[in-house]
């Protein structure tokens, strides 16, 4: 059976700011999804709020300037490809900062960002958020093919670790429905997530 | 209860996607049977077996648990879904969750990933572990020798690139010698081998990155990158002993083996040379793919490797190389730099490199010398050996003198001649060699090892090519001269001006030093023709700054918490505030009480005063604290307000009364305030989500009005972070740097006016006549001064190492830009010939020297009459306001009395200049036109002219110390009175008025006998300034309509002499031609035929002296001092200069061109 092509809002905001880099809401929600992991990761390597936010600005904005010059390569997986990425952005970002004031008076609490551990870090922040994002894809499409006792039963047993029997009980489902819809959608998502990241790869 | 199932059958449960009801029986025992249901939860737990299980039908809706609903239960269900509704996502926690759960590609390489990877060759003794580079004619893995268990890379030459076996066997051999090579700044080849009949090379593994990608633009202590240098010419001088040339070196060649140019000590990393003579083109240089080239990057070849002449390839290209190193090092860019390769090559063959020093003044003198001696074109004038070039680099470290020395300008423009002539033949040849790619290896040099003799058969191709050589090479000469004035880098005249003197010097037959004269003029009166003052040695960044009201200095406060004082003439330092400020973010300094005090306010929420004490120190005299740290601070110019944010709270503090002005708490987080100069106004920034300032209405910047406390509509621009925000001094304008440049608001509407657009911008500054804004732009290194209103003309002040800060002196002739440690001060009003006169902000069509010479007198269509220094430039006072716009201005002979023409009120008014009290006024019979005023030279009688109107008055002014007043009396002997009137002179001895009528049409009126004495003549340019008296009064000039100066004698009606004054620059236009004689009488300044230039001419020989520079606007007024010496052009755009002639001629004269 012919796969559907995914519309743009199936894809990832990456994969949407690739192909269409002036579509205001992805980047909105790109700002909104990514923003808050990297000023995490500043505030994680020392940076005070104010520095961390502009840091954040600054990482956003090479982000997806990279975005647009970077050639993705098909060959690579999308993971590899906003690794490199966000280690691009970060040696940017270092460059301008090494270049720029180093006196600036906050020499010393923006020097832990520009370690190669920070730079991990970043990755491993950029990473989580691209995750979480491929996640509430798929659990959304997954969501929507399964009848609601069936997604509820799947979050309230695997996700909020309460046995078949409870969840049987609190939903007036069957054990077997319970432990049926767990496995089920367990198994959907793993396939929707390997589709996502085949169709990201695209 | 049933038997429990095996749990073969639950898994087969689980599964399948029939039907879905369980077989009968057990689903009941599953609702029951707690051990079941515990096989169950482990067979469902991610990561359970049925995870590795084959995948199975892909899953199809629900059916399965619809049938599985039992009537009542499932109204039950329905409740509850209804409380879970469907749409109701899951949160980020459970999100995270899930991730724990999942596998997300982590682990396993996609499976176009392990494609890759299949292709990945085996290497006996090798283990790859990924590929990290791919290049034109390699591949380059990071790798395991598993032998010997160290990292390596592995450079895989690509199949096909190395065809024949001539060449495989040539890469072996040569590969072997370079394997030899052991040094410490050298990559070790640990083996060269044949894979599959491909070559590959098994390297040192080296993790710190280029020092291309480390130094990033950026340029290092002088001793650093001296040091750095020394190590790779010792490595290559051993290199060179042992017959190894590497011939590509480059920053991007240049690994650094631990720590990367980190921190202040870059000497901690180790560089390490790549890429010896052997696939050089493989990976790494992004600015290969980028500009196209095969060549590689071509900033940092030989000439002799550009023009291909291999013969002459030798260690001294190395050489080369490596002075394009250090100079990329010391000054943070190649010494070429071009859009396009061609463009480059062509320098690097024609072009000699601008001395880092120039790029970045301060740097020592004795690295140019080096820099340039390495990067000389001709090979034999560099260091014979990399060694040599180590051993004054030790020099210089040990602060002995370097044994290379400056070359002369003549020897330099000798050596242009020898590789002028050959260009465009020597051009064809690099197309050739860049599209024959990959131009062989080292192997041609090898016999200049044995050889160290290279024959030098440019110098006799030169001796005997002499004179075409000249004459190409004093064109040449020229033509460089004036790219680099229309180039307009900052400080180009000393070079374009080097360049004529040496075409001045040269020895040729058609030698025009009219023309050079020409070209040499036209870089006077810029003062971005000259170096801006440029200091580098401070101890920090230099954070903000305040130029002293007083003149003379410029207070800093440092990233360190220090604040010093520096001299403006000499950037020595003045003083130093002791002890220094609390540290906490950079100091904010202002001066305040006009001078007396200096303000510095710190983030840790201390405002300190220090007073400025008679012995030139400071004292600090009081210190006043905001209660708590801030986030955000700004201080007015003259020290009496501070605004600070402190997280949500903003405060607006009246820092001399000690009191909060205003207080408000923000939206969001204030990351920066600003206090509009005068109180009035405050600003915050925010810098919360939505971090681009996009979304829900969330502002961006908002602004207060101090007094009432009332919000002014909020700014929610797009794409925008507040870096600076500055108010002009009028308070009615708002500048935002910003991510997208800077933004101009009107206030309090805070509607946009305009935007720079472009670059990012991380300052900004008004200069004090609120017309433009200067914008520091990050990304170009370069201030622009942005005349916002126009959009037009923008100037462009280079600052290395992104500019943040930038502030305008209080008079506006003045702009500070500081970047970094670096602090440049620039003049944009002085050169030392020429003096701007700001103010006027309409066209200037009337300008006077007072009779002692000390007072420039203008008249301006913006209806103001200004006095001016001419020395200084200093406006001394707006004297009076017009009722319409101003038209002519004229001095008493004895300097009490100043008239102007108000051209639209058509009147003539008198003020007596001491008082500044207007003591007459003329409208009656006048049309509303008045066009020019003048005093007799012996200050009796007065004119008016006007179209129509011509009025003569004998002036009857109080006695010295009396009340000032005048009475103007009609004068009975004047011409009629209906005349209209253009422009009207009196004759120096008083006796006659001449003026040129509406047409153009000249007359002259004896005043003794009252009668016209000349009449009617000539068809001058009508209603400009157009007639000039000799000193002998007999003679007159005019400017003709066909731009010939006529001389007639007006007693004895002849024409006594013309030229044409057409020559200079500009073709023949519509522009009228304005004059003026000087007082002698021996110089005449004339317009250009363009309009916008002026020329001066000897009046005797008629010939051109010299061209005065062309400007923006339409030159309308010219006025010489009394003695002679300074010529006042007023302009149609509001420009006013005065000109120091003597200081053109001197300035020639020293270049060789003077007249």
């Amino acid at each position: 059976m012919a796969e559907v092509p995914p519309s743009q809002t199936r894809l990832s905001l990456l994969s949407r700011l690739r192909h269409a880099p002036d579509d205001a809401a992805a980047w909105e929600e790109f700002v909104a999804r990514y923003g808050p992991k990297i000023e995490a990761w500043c505030r994680r390597w020392n940076l005070q709020e104010a520095d961390a936010q502009d840091v954040t600005q600054t990482v956003l904005v090479k982000l997806t300037a990279k975005l647009r010059t970077f050639v993705y390569d098909p060959d690579r997986s999308f993971r590899a490809w906003l690794k490199t990425l966000a280690r691009h952005a970060w040696s940017d970002l270092v460059a301008d900062r090494r270049r720029a004031a180093p006196g600036a008076g906050d020499a010393d609490a923006g020097a832990a960002l520009e370690t190669v551990s920070a730079r991990d870090d970043l990755e491993k922040h950029l990473e989580e958020a691209f995750d979480l994002e491929l996640l509430q894809l798929a659990t959304s499409r997954v969501q929507d093919r399964v009848e609601p006792h069936t997604w509820v039963a799947f979050q309230l047993t695997a996700l909020e670790d309460l046995s078949g029997a409870e969840v049987a009980a609190r939903l007036g489902l069957s054990v077997a429905v319970v432990f049926k819809a767990k496995s089920k959608v367990r198994k959907m998502l793993q396939e929707e997530v390997a589709r996502l990241e085949g169709v990201e790869a695209s | 209860m049933t038997a429990c199932p095996p749990p073969e059958r639950l898994r087969q449960f689980l599964e399948g996607d029939g039907p879905g009801e369980p077989e009968p029986g057990l689903a009941e025992h599953l609702e029951t049977c707690a051990a079941c249901q515990a096989v169950l939860e482990r067979l469902t737990v991610f990561g359970a077996p049925a995870d590795a299980a084959p995948a199975g039908i892909p899953a199809r809706g629900d059916s399965t648990l619809q049938a599985a609903k039992s009537p009542e239960r499932a109204a039950v269900g329905s409740e509850n879904s209804s409380a879970v509704s469907k749409r109701q996502r899951l949160g980020d926690g459970q999100l995270h969750r899930l991730r724990q759960l999942l596998p997300l590609g982590r682990g396993k390489a996609a499976p176009k990933d392990a494609a890759r990877e299949a292709a990945w060759p085996t290497i006996p003794g090798y283990e790859i572990v990924r590929e990290c580079g791919r290049g034109g004619m390699a591949v380059v893995y990071e790798a395991r020798d598993v032998r010997l268990n160290r990292p390596v890379a592995l450079k895989m030459i690509r199949e096909g690139e190395l065809a024949t076996p001539e060449q495989l066997v040539r890469f072996r051999s040569e590969g072997e010698i370079v394997a030899r090579l052991r040094h410490p700044n050298i990559v070790n080849i640990y083996e060269v081998g044949l894979h599959h009949k491909q070559p590959f090379l098994a390297l040192e593994w080296v993790e710190g990155g280029s020092l291309h990608e480390a130094q990033a633009g950026r340029p290092l202590p002088a001793a650093a990158a001296a040091e750095l240098v020394e190590a790779l010419a010792h490595a290559m001088d051993y290199a060179h002993r042992r017959g190894v040339l590497h011939r590509d070196l480059k920053p991007a060649n240049i690994l650094l083996a631990v720590g990367g140019l980190t921190g202040a000590k870059p000497q901690a990393a180790i560089p390490k040379i790549a890429d010896f003579g052997l696939a050089k083109q493989v990976d790494g240089d992004a600015r290969l793919t980028q500009t196209g080239c095969v060549m590689g990057t071509p900033h940092y070849m030989a000439p002799e490797q550009v023009l291909g002449r291999n013969d002459r390839v030798g260690p001294r290209t190395d050489v080369y190389a490596l002075g394009g190193i250090l100079y990329e090092l010391l000054t943070g860019r190649p010494p070429f730099r071009g859009e396009t390769p061609h463009e480059i090559l062509r320098q690097v063959t024609d072009l000699d490199p601008p001395p880092p020093s120039r790029l970045l003044p301060g740097l020592p003198r004795d690295l140019d010398v080096v820099c340039l001696k390495c990067l000389e074109k001709d090979p034999e004038r560099r260091y014979a050996t990399a060694e040599a070039l180590a051993d004054d680099l030790r020099r210089f470290l040990r602060g002995e003198p370097v044994t290379a020395r400056p070359v002369s300008p003549a020897g330099r423009a000798w050596r242009w001649v020898k590789r002028r002539p050959a260009v465009a033949a020597l051009l064809a040849l690099v197309v050739l060699l860049a599209a024959s790619g990959f131009a062989g290896v080292f192997s041609q040099w090898r016999v200049a090892v044995a050889n160290e003799h290279e024959a030098d058969r440019l110098r006799g191709q030169a001796e005997g090519q002499r004179d075409v050589a000249r004459r190409n090479l004093y064109q040449a000469l020229v033509r460089e001269a004036q790219s680099l004035r229309l180039a307009r880098q900052p400080g180009y005249r000393e070079r374009a001006w080097q360049l004529l003197r040496q075409a001045v010097e040269l020895d040729v037959p058609d030698k025009d030093p009219e023309a050079i004269r020409r070209e040499a003029a036209a870089c006077l009166g810029d003062f971005f023709g000259r170096e801006p003052a440029t200091w580098t040695d401070f101890p920090a960044a230099v954070a903000s700054f305040a130029f002293d009201p007083r003149g003379a200095q410029l207070a800093l406060g440092l990233g360190d918490g220090t604040v010093m004082l520096r001299a403006l003439a000499t950037g020595e330092e003045t003083a130093r505030l002791s002890p220094p400020p609390p540290v906490g973010g950079a100091p904010v300094v202002a001066f305040a009480n006009g001078g007396d005090d200096l303000i510095v306010a710190s983030k840790r929420g201390e405002v300190q005063r220090w007073e400025r004490r008679d012995e030139g120190g400071w004292r600090l005299a009081d210190t006043f604290a905001l209660g708590q740290a801030v986030s955000a601070l700004s201080v007015t110019a003259d020290g009496k307000y501070v605004a600070a944010g402190a997280d949500r709270q903003l405060r607006l503090w009246d820092r001399e009364a000690k009191r909060v002005v205003l207080r408000r708490v923000a939206l969001a987080p204030i990351s920066r305030v600003a206090v509009s100069p005068g109180g009035k106004w405050v600003v915050a920034a925010f810098s919360t989500p939505p971090l681009l300032g996009r979304g829900e209405g969330t502002p961006t910047v908002q602004t207060w009005e101090a007094a009432t406390g009332r919000a002014l509509p909020a700014i929610i621009p797009q794409m925008h972070y507040v870096f600076d925000m500055r108010f002009s001094d009028d308070e009615r304008l708002l500048a935002c740097a910003c991510m997208e440049g800077a933004v101009v608001y009107r206030l309090p509407e805070m509607e946009r006016v305009d935007a720079s657009r472009g670059l990012m911008a991380y300052g900004a500054a008004f200069s004090p006549d609120g017309r433009q804004l200067a914008v520091t732009s990050a990304q170009e290194d370069v201030v622009r001064l942005w005349p916002f209103a126009t959009g037009q003309d923008r100037t462009v002040l280079a600052h290395p190492g992104v500019p943040r800060r930038v502030a305008f002196s209080p008079s506006g002739r003045l702009i500070a830009t500081a970047a970094d440690r670096s602090v440049r001060v620039w003049n944009l009003a002085n050169t030392p010939e020429k003096q701007i006169l700001s103010g006027h902000v309409a066209g200037v069509p009337g300008v006077a020297f007072s009779p002692d010479g000390k007072t420039l007198a203008s008249a301006g269509k913006d209806g103001t009459v200004r006095l001016w220094d001419p020395f200084t430039g200093v406006e001394r006072a707006t004297f009076a306001r017009l009722a319409g716009e101003g038209q002519a201005v004229a001095f008493s002979p004895d300097g009490r009395l100043l008239a102007a023409g108000d051209y639209t009120a058509g009147t003539a008014r008198v003020w007596d200049l001491a008082s500044g009290r207007e003591v007459a006024a003329v409208s009656d019979g006048l049309g509303d036109r008045v066009h020019s005023v003048a005093f007799s030279p012996d200050g009796r009688l007065f004119a008016v002219g006007a179209v129509p109107g011509l009025k003569v008055f004998a002036v009857e002014a109080a006695p010295e110390g009396a009340e000032p007043r005048v009475a103007l009396r009609r004068f009975d002997k004047g011409p009629p009175e209906d005349e209209t009137v253009g422009h009207l002179v009196f004759s120096p001895d008083g006796k006659a008025l001449a003026w040129a009528n509406n047409q153009g049409v000249i007359h002259v009126w004896d005043l003794e006998t009252g009668q016209a004495l000349l009449s009617p003549v000539g068809k001058a340019f009508a209603r400009i300034q157009s007639l000039s008296f000799f000193p002998d009064s007999r003679r007159l000039i005019f400017l003709n309509r066909d731009r010939t100066a006529e001389v007639w004698d007006v007693r004895s009606r002849e024409k006594t002499a013309s030229f044409a004054a057409s020559g200079g620059a500009g073709e023949a236009s519509s522009y009228a031609m304005h004059l003026s004689l000087s007082p002698d009488g021996s110089r005449l300044a004339a317009s250009s035929a363009s309009g916008h230039g002026v020329n001066v001419w000897d009046v005797a020989s008629g010939r051109l002296l010299v061209p005065l520079p062309e400007e923006k606007g339409i030159v309308w007024c010219l006025a010489w001092s009394p003695d002679g010496r300074r010529l006042a052009v007023s302009r149609s755009d509001g420009g006013l200069a005065v000109w120091d002639c003597d200081s053109v001629r001197r300035q020639l004269a020293e270049l060789g061109v003077g007249w």
